[in-house]
């Protein structure tokens, strides 16, 4: 529906306001706006099950971080009330301790980093069920294919393991077998097991086969040890800027100069090198119009956040301590999260098929 | 068939009696560990029992002024984050962990999280933070702590240090000046052997005027002599000021200094007068005698009085840090302004007996906020957020009905 490309912006637009900011009201519309996106472009997608796992995943998680952060934060103005304190310790040291004063902020808190928590997963796995990930390995420069090869095979691994998961119970469930309890969980994970390792071995079997690891370039010898050497070189250039960025704040804009260059040469080796091996594609993606709305909306939204995040970090802040006060809103932050919903929005219309 | 059900019904009858023998062998065993790890459930209820006992606290500042105080020791579970807590000093945390608390900032030095991250002046070569210490007490020397202030734990007659600066484990040069719990906190056999006391401060603090009218401004002076750290409302401020502050209701404004006599509080009240409550001669005549009895607080007696009076209120050291600071205002102040004060208040101030109530947490407040964040007050963000969200349930209705 879309191009690759496309998504992976759109997955950038998504994660950097759900990475770093904690504000409810931002999180709350960014959640919706996934949601939407799943519900109506991702309903039609043959890994749309794999997104109620993830769901029910971040409920847990969202569950947990609340009760932790409830139980073991005591800081607050606004107390609530006031359980029996449960203090785990060896000797002196102190492990854990539960209860105490309950206070409203840390609740709160325990909610927005919960919020924050399922937003990542939930974005995820929209992005797993819209994106058929071997596009993705599509996208990686023409000489790093086997690194995009070993990535994509990376990422596949969550939603294959759903969906032979799937197959295992399904399997399971015509022999009979009903699932109960913890007790059931090993005929379900042997099979699991085994079927991955096989998998495993397939795979590495077809790569062979295909010649994978053999040298696609026609390059040899000294110039190929230098675009090595350059590359390296940049590498560790990067390293020092990124060293020095963190520990000279005084030397700041030498070490953003350093990492500038060491960008350009990285990637102007990387534009050199992928000239020179050849590869052939079966089917190219294409590149429409909706393509380009939802990637500039995307980078427009990046833009936003971005900007606020570097400029005013205070409009994306939201910390209940130590007294919880209503979340601010900014209408054009708000507008940016809106970018998530972009590629409903361009969406060719389906046409109703004739019954 | 049916034998055959019976046979495997009997089986899974043994197994169940296998299974819950298993678990309550299980359980059995998470409870003794259980108990083996329970140390303590709730100390609170043993602290009353402690009697007066005391931890010392020294806090140096990063241009090199000292804050002492002397914390009263609430029981097992004290921790070092109590101790700093009961100090009164205004602390930025950072609690994003969930475990503990991280200390960014007490009083003026420090960062201000969330907004900057905690350790903001630590980046790299320059690294200055609150470094957090116990005393050694036979060896008479600091020991940089091992552990976060929220974790370690101390005991009645404990001294912790806190230090602006490079703090490093085995000792630097910005450790807190040492002080010994019985300098802190005086002998225990209160003996009074102690040195000449240190002078309390000398502070003059006013508003002018005293009395506005809603929406009016008023300015706020200051004149703190021998004052080390000196606050308004719990933010750092230098010792001689002005501010100008257009406060929408009563307000009183607080002035917290601190020196090595202790810590001192000053207040002036701006009453604000809603226009349309009070017709206009009303209000006029209602002024004059107000500023005389509202400039109620030690701020007023410019140099000589205080300094006779306050000694005595500070060298009693404080049974509970926080309320301290309340009840040497009452000590400070007579009793007989307060109800004067509310007569005043009554006729032109209907609102000045609420100025007590944000001071107090209570449950009630917590769920009244809590519906506040809920509904808002429709302020313009709300009606943003709502105008998003209603935006985003159209944009699915409508791609719903499309796909």
């Amino acid at each position: 529906m879309y191009h690759t490309l496309t998504w992976m912006i759109w997955l950038g637009a998504a994660l950097l306001p759900a990475m770093i900011t904690r504000n409810p009201l931002y999180l709350t519309i960014l959640l919706l706006a996934v949601a939407v996106a799943y519900k109506t472009l991702g309903r039609l997608s043959p890994m749309a099950a794999s997104w109620s796992l993830f769901l029910k995943a971040g409920l847990l998680l969202a569950v947990v971080s609340v009760l932790f952060n409830t139980l073991t934060v005591n800081y607050g103005d606004t107390l609530l009330f006031t359980l029996p304190r449960l203090s785990l310790r060896i000797g002196r040291v102190p492990l854990l301790e539960l209860g105490g004063e309950i206070t409203l902020e840390a609740i709160v808190f325990g909610l927005t980093s919960a919020l924050s928590l399922v937003a990542i997963l939930l974005i995820f796995a929209t992005f797993n069920v819209l994106v058929d990930h071997h596009r993705v390995l599509r996208l990686t420069p023409a000489f790093l294919y086997q690194t995009g090869m070993i990535a994509s095979i990376a990422i596949a691994f969550v939603p294959q393991m759903v969906s032979a998961l799937q197959d295992i119970r399904e399997a399971q469930a015509i022999r009979g077998h009903r699932f109960r309890g913890i007790r059931d969980l090993l005929p379900l994970f042997v099979p699991l097991l085994t079927t991955g390792l096989e998998r495993a071995i397939q795979l590495a079997e077809s790569m062979e086969a295909r010649g994978f690891g053999s040298s696609t370039s026609d390059q040899t010898g000294r110039p190929r040890t230098v675009h090595r050497m350059l590359i390296a070189a940049a590498l560790f250039g990067l390293l020092v800027a990124a060293f020095s960025f963190g520990y000279y704040p005084d030397a700041r804009w030498l070490s953003a100069v350093l990492g500038a260059a060491s960008i350009g040469l990285l990637l102007g080796n990387v534009l050199v090198m992928s000239r020179r091996v050849k590869r052939s594609r079966y089917r190219r993606e294409l590149w429409r119009r909706r393509d380009t709305l939802v990637s500039a909306a995307s980078v427009a939204s990046i833009f936003v956040v971005g900007g606020f995040w570097l400029l005013n970090m205070e409009a994306l802040v939201f910390y209940p301590y130590p007294k919880v006060s209503p979340p601010d809103f900014n209408p054009l932050i708000g507008l940016a999260m809106l970018a998530v919903v972009t590629p409903v929005l361009t969406a060719p219309q389906k046409r109703r098929s004739p019954t | 068939m049916p034998d055959l059900h019976k046979h495997t019904s009997g089986q899974t009858g043994h197994l169940v009696g296998i299974y819950m023998k298993r678990t309550a062998v299980g359980l059995l065993f998470i409870a003794g560990v259980l108990a083996l790890l329970v140390a303590s459930v709730d100390p609170a209820a043993q602290a009353m029992a402690q009697g007066s006992q005391k931890v010392g606290l020294v806090v140096k500042f990063g241009d090199g002024t000292v804050f002492t105080d002397c914390i009263d020791y609430t029981g097992p579970g004290m921790t070092g984050e109590d101790v700093l807590d009961g100090s009164g000093l205004s602390l930025v945390k950072d609690l994003s962990y969930g475990l503990g608390a991280a200390i960014c900032k007490i009083q003026q030095d420090g960062c201000n999280y969330p907004q900057e991250h905690c350790f903001c002046q630590c980046e790299g070569a320059a690294c200055e933070y609150w470094a957090y210490y116990h005393l050694d007490q036979q060896k008479g020397e600091w020991v940089y702590s091992g552990m976060g202030a929220s974790w370690n734990t101390v005991q009645a007659g404990d001294v912790e240090g806190w230090a602006w600066g490079n703090g490093e484990v085995g000792g630097s040069d910005v450790e807190p000046p040492l002080a010994t719990f019985e300098e802190l906190c005086g002998p225990p056999t209160a003996t009074p052997t102690r040195t000449p006391r240190p002078s309390p401060p000398v502070v003059e603090f006013t508003a002018d005027p005293e009395d506005i009218v809603a929406g009016g401004c008023s300015t706020l002076r200051w004149m703190v002599d021998n004052g080390e750290v000196v606050a308004l409302d719990g933010e750092g401020v230098r010792p001689d000021d002005a501010r100008y502050v257009c406060p929408p209701e009563t307000h009183t404004f607080e002035l917290l200094v601190l020196n090595a006599a202790g810590e001192f509080d000053y207040e002036v009240t701006i009453s604000v007068r809603q226009p349309t409550a009070t017709p206009y001669p009303a209000a006029t005549h209602a002024s004059p005698p107000t500023p005389t009895s509202r400039a109620t607080s030690p701020p007023r007696p410019p140099t000589g009085t205080p300094t006779a009076e306050q000694p005595e209120a500070r060298t009693s050291p404080p049974s509970t840090p926080r309320p301290t600071v309340v009840a040497m205002l009452s000590t400070a102040t007579p009793a007989e302004p307060e109800p004067q004060d509310a007569a005043i208040a009554q006729p032109t101030i209907p609102t000045t007996a609420s100025e007590e109530a944000p001071d107090e947490t209570v449950g009630l407040d917590g769920i009244l906020l809590l519906l506040g964040v809920g509904a808002g007050t429709l302020g313009f963000g709300t009606v943003a957020f709502a105008a998003t969200v209603i935006l985003l349930l159209a944009i699915y209705l409508r791609a719903r009905a499309q796909f």
